[in-house]
């Protein structure tokens, strides 16, 4: 996908804190979850394929209630073995760690194929397994299914007689290195220590010629006070070093050829780990599905967004920390341009939040956290904070908004979600209106839909706009609130149970409502500032 | 003489540590392996890993090579086990890595020498040591890397065997006071009311670093991000109703230093680390600290089993061994000394 969103967009709408809170048990899932891409309108069958996966996954787990706990438990931890996989592919030789993990997870993946042949329901195309049982029966020879993985004598008969060779030389090596120590210890009565070496005491010199009678033991080192010995290398120690290597040269050829045969199904095992991967993400959107009470979206034949009782899941989380509840909010665009306007700390950035993280997760095949969503899968979100500032591009508030304007507008005639909140407020407020104004009735004659927040009064007196408004401060409540900010210093999350953040059609005529210096007042700014505003507003007007 | 008589059957982690490379180390694994083996035992093994600088990459001689029985069970790296002659079962694959690869834990199943490999974190070997018991060993011997003595702390093992040797110094009276020095780190008492300091000690770990708790049993954390290189902090901030000072993490020489230069509560006021294996300092520092009242306490007493004692250097000096082991013995009285290469040997 070519543009979908700015890169700093899905952080300022919350999805990237939302996707990191989408658990995964596995690095494929991680991955996949991290290269995450939205389906566009092309590919809308995938998109409702997804939504019924998420679907069927719930039903199932309600009927069998330890469902979800055991599917997560079966491809809990598995490694990513894709590299090993690939090496086989290009016939190279795995090592006994890498034959170890493929095996490993051969097991894990059997028993993930047994366990959904018991719930077809869920066993969905998207994960379907190639079978494995010829790769456990290959690596697991001795039949005891047991996960480990050793180079067993069952590969290869000449592996077995030169091991069972080995074991007996190295008996007799330790044998007659038993006997050469007795002999040596009861002949010069000095005991070989613990590295097998010999220390004669140069007073006793004649113990050298004794020792050397035995034509066991070598002179290797001398200290001031002591000759020391070491045991001369018996005959038998080069066979053994002998076996040794052809028992390195016959393994290297059992690991080549699993290898080989573990690389002729290479492709279908790598498939194998993305049926993995799909379906752990999969888990992971069922699990935030059910976290944050998601509902099942449904894509439109007519570009449009509609949304009921929608929640932001990131604000919701907070707010529930600090035991507050959140407000959902309706809201419903078409193409052309949705104007909404309101009082301070109203929530209308939040709204428009709220609708491009709803439509980006839906379009990544996730539910979304609403009663109901009908959308349009766009071909790209186009977010305009109205306060952001680009360090990089060295540009003021004004500048990075008219910059991102400008961008938007180039492609405001594809179908996209262009959302501007508190357009040209980085300016002065006359030609602020001027070009809001212009911008607005522009977007009104293009095919994207436009979600525009304004202060301004009269951007929206345009026939084809249709215009929102925030309900506001809930009338009659205000003496609660004003006594409730009296009391604090920190009036965060005050406000938040005064404010009814609905949204509600606007008549056209009826004035944006002024609550700025109200709001103000009830923050505490001193009485002779407000009156002097209020003075001022009235000369204006 | 058997090594494992000296080992009581609860310590079933044992962390073996060298004072200097070529001190005996591989000779006491070699002989625990051996006479364990003899009784039965499946044992463990695991090594702290080490950082590249210290590692000879090329030759990998460093680490020593162990000969090791038939269902033994090892931690080791993917490259140390194209550099080992034992044939082994892959059991598991840890995730952790190190300069050496990723650490790995097998089961042998053709005899022969082996490197040992592990990684170097308390965190790390705790969980190896774990996953070595969960498939069956029932003692964990835990190679300790040279200078790096982590492994021996109580957090990670319950006993500790420290071998020493000629190696150390030519003169033999000063190898023995170095090794002195050492074991009387280890044996630095425990603080008093130890069940009221480690609660506030577990309240430090989640506020701070450093804390001193006062003569009403009130902790007090000093915003310091480590006692290194904040000596002089800390001593201004000790006062004079306070019980000890709790320093979680390093104490070195230095910081104590800087405490005594701007206060004399030092000699009133504890200092405590969690145990002996945190505290860096030179014997003579000590001497000197201790004679000025300098009192060092710590939370988990480090259980030293045995020092074992090499009276040969590779670099062609030899001590006497009875008289080196006499000297060692009364130096460090009550604790066992044991010669690394005698008293024992093949049947």
């Amino acid at each position: 996908m070519s543009y979908f969103m700015n890169p700093d967009t899905p952080e300022q709408i919350g999805l990237k804190e939302f996707l990191n809170n989408v658990p995964v048990e596995t690095e494929y899932g991680r991955i996949l979850k991290e290269n995450l891409e939205p389906v566009t309108k092309d590919n809308e069958q995938d998109l409702e394929e997804m939504y019924l996966e998420i679907r069927g996954i719930t039903e199932e787990s309600k009927r069998h209630p330890g469902l979800l706990k055991e599917i997560r438990k079966l491809i809990h931890g598995q490694k990513n073995i894709r590299k090993s996989i690939r090496n086989a592919l290009m016939d190279e030789v795995l090592s006994d760690v890498e034959l170890f993990e493929i095996k490993k997870q051969a097991f894990a993946t059997q028993r993930l194929w047994q366990y959904l042949q018991q719930h077809k329901a869920i066993y969905f195309s998207s994960i379907f397994l190639y079978p494995v049982q010829w790769l456990t029966e290959l690596l697991d020879p001795e039949k005891t299914g047991i996960e480990t993985f050793y180079l067993y004598d069952e590969y290869d008969p000449d592996l077995r007689d030169i091991r069972s060779r080995k074991t007996d030389l190295q008996e007799r090596i330790l044998t007659e290195e038993k006997k050469r120590e007795k002999q040596a210890a009861e002949k010069l009565n000095i005991k070989p220590l613990w590295n097998r070496e010999i220390h004669i005491p140069k007073d006793q010199p004649e113990k050298q010629e004794e020792l050397k009678e035995l034509k066991t033991y070598v002179l290797s080192n001398e200290t001031r006070s002591h000759w020391i010995y070491r045991p001369i290398k018996q005959d038998q120690e080069e066979e053994l070093n002998d076996l040794l290597q052809k028992e390195e040269v016959l393994e290297q050829q059992v690991r080549h050829w699993l290898s080989g045969e573990i690389g002729k199904k290479g492709e279908e095992l790598l498939e194998n780990t993305y049926a993995l991967a799909r379906l752990d993400l999969l888990l992971g959107k069922v699990a935030v599905a059910m976290k944050y009470k998601c509902c099942m979206p449904e894509i439109t034949k007519e570009p449009l967004i509609e949304i009921t009782e929608g929640r932001h899941p990131g604000l919701e989380e907070k707010l529930k920390k600090e035991g507050l509840s959140y407000m959902p909010v309706d809201l419903k665009a078409k193409r052309g341009v949705t104007l909404i306007t309101g009082a301070n700390m109203g929530g209308k950035t939040m709204s428009l939040k709220m609708t491009a993280l709803l439509t980006s997760m839906a379009q990544m095949g996730f539910w979304v956290p609403a009663k109901k969503f009908s959308f349009y899968p766009m071909d790209y979100i186009y977010f305009s904070t109205g306060d952001q500032q680009s360090q990089e591009l060295g540009l003021s508030t004004f500048g990075a908004e008219v910059f991102g304007l400008k961008k938007a507008l180039e492609v405001a005639d594809k179908k996209g979600l262009i959302l501007l909140d508190e357009l040209a407020s980085g300016t002065n407020p006359k030609e602020g209106y001027g070009i809001s104004k212009a911008i607005v009735d522009h977007l009104s004659q293009r095919s994207a839909i436009s979600i525009v927040t304004t202060h301004y009064d009269g951007t929206g007196e345009l026939p084809e706009v249709r215009h929102l408004q925030v309900v506001g401060l809930k009338e009659g409540k205000l003496e609660g609130l004003e006594d409730e900010l009296k009391k604090t210093r920190n009036p965060a999350g005050i406000f938040e149970k005064y404010m009814d953040y609905r949204l509600v059609p606007k008549e056209s005529g009826e004035p944006v409502p002024r609550d700025a210096i109200r709001v103000a007042e009830l923050m505490g700014l001193p009485e002779k500032i407000l009156m002097d505003a209020r003075k001022y507003l009235m000369e204006k007007d | 003489m058997i090594l494992i008589n000296y080992i009581p059957d609860k310590c079933r982690r044992i962390a073996v540590v060298g004072m200097a490379k070529n001190a005996g180390k591989t000779v006491i694994l070699n002989r625990l392996i051996s006479e364990m083996t003899k009784e039965g035992i499946t044992i463990g093994i695991t090594s702290t890993g080490r950082d590249g600088e210290e590692q000879d990459l090329v030759t990998l001689t460093e680490k020593p090579r162990i000969y090791v029985p038939v269902g033994t069970l090892l931690a080791t790296t993917e490259i140390c086990l194209k550099n080992s002659d034992a044939r082994v079962e892959v059991l598991e694959t840890t995730g952790e890595n190190t300069p050496m690869g990723q650490v790995v834990v097998i089961r042998v199943r053709q005899p022969g020498f082996i490197q040992i490999a592990g990684p170097d974190t308390n965190r790390g070997i705790l969980m190896i040591s774990k996953i070595l018991e969960k498939h069956g060993a029932s003692r964990v011997l835990v190679d300790g890397a040279l200078d790096r003595k982590a492994s021996a702390s109580p957090a990670i093992t319950d006993g500790c065997i420290l071998a020493t040797g000629a190696v150390l110094h030519r003169d033999p009276d000063v190898a023995v006071a170095m090794t002195r020095h050492q074991t009387e780190m280890f044996s630095l008492p425990v603080i008093e009311n130890i069940y009221e300091v480690k609660r506030q000690w577990e309240t430090l770990k989640t506020k701070g670093t450093v804390g001193a708790i006062d003569d009403e049993g009130e902790l007090r954390v000093i915003p310091v991000t480590s006692a290194i290189n904040n000596g002089r902090d800390l001593g201004n901030a000790m006062q004079e109703k306070d019980m000890c000072l709790l320093i979680n993490g390093s104490l070195t020489g230095k910081t104590i230093k800087e405490i005594t230069q701007v206060t004399s509560l030092y000699r009133k006021v504890p200092l405590v680390v969690s145990d002996a294996t945190k505290i860096f300092m030179s014997e003579n520092d000590w001497k000197i600290w201790k004679r000025m009242g300098v009192i060092l306490k710590v939370i988990n007493p480090v259980n030293l089993l045995m020092v074992t004692v090499n009276p040969i250097s590779p670099e062609g000096y030899e001590f006497d061994k009875k008289t080196f082991r006499e000297k060692m013995k009364n130096a460090l009285e009550p604790i066992p000394v044991v010669d690394a290469l005698e008293e024992g040997g093949l049947d």
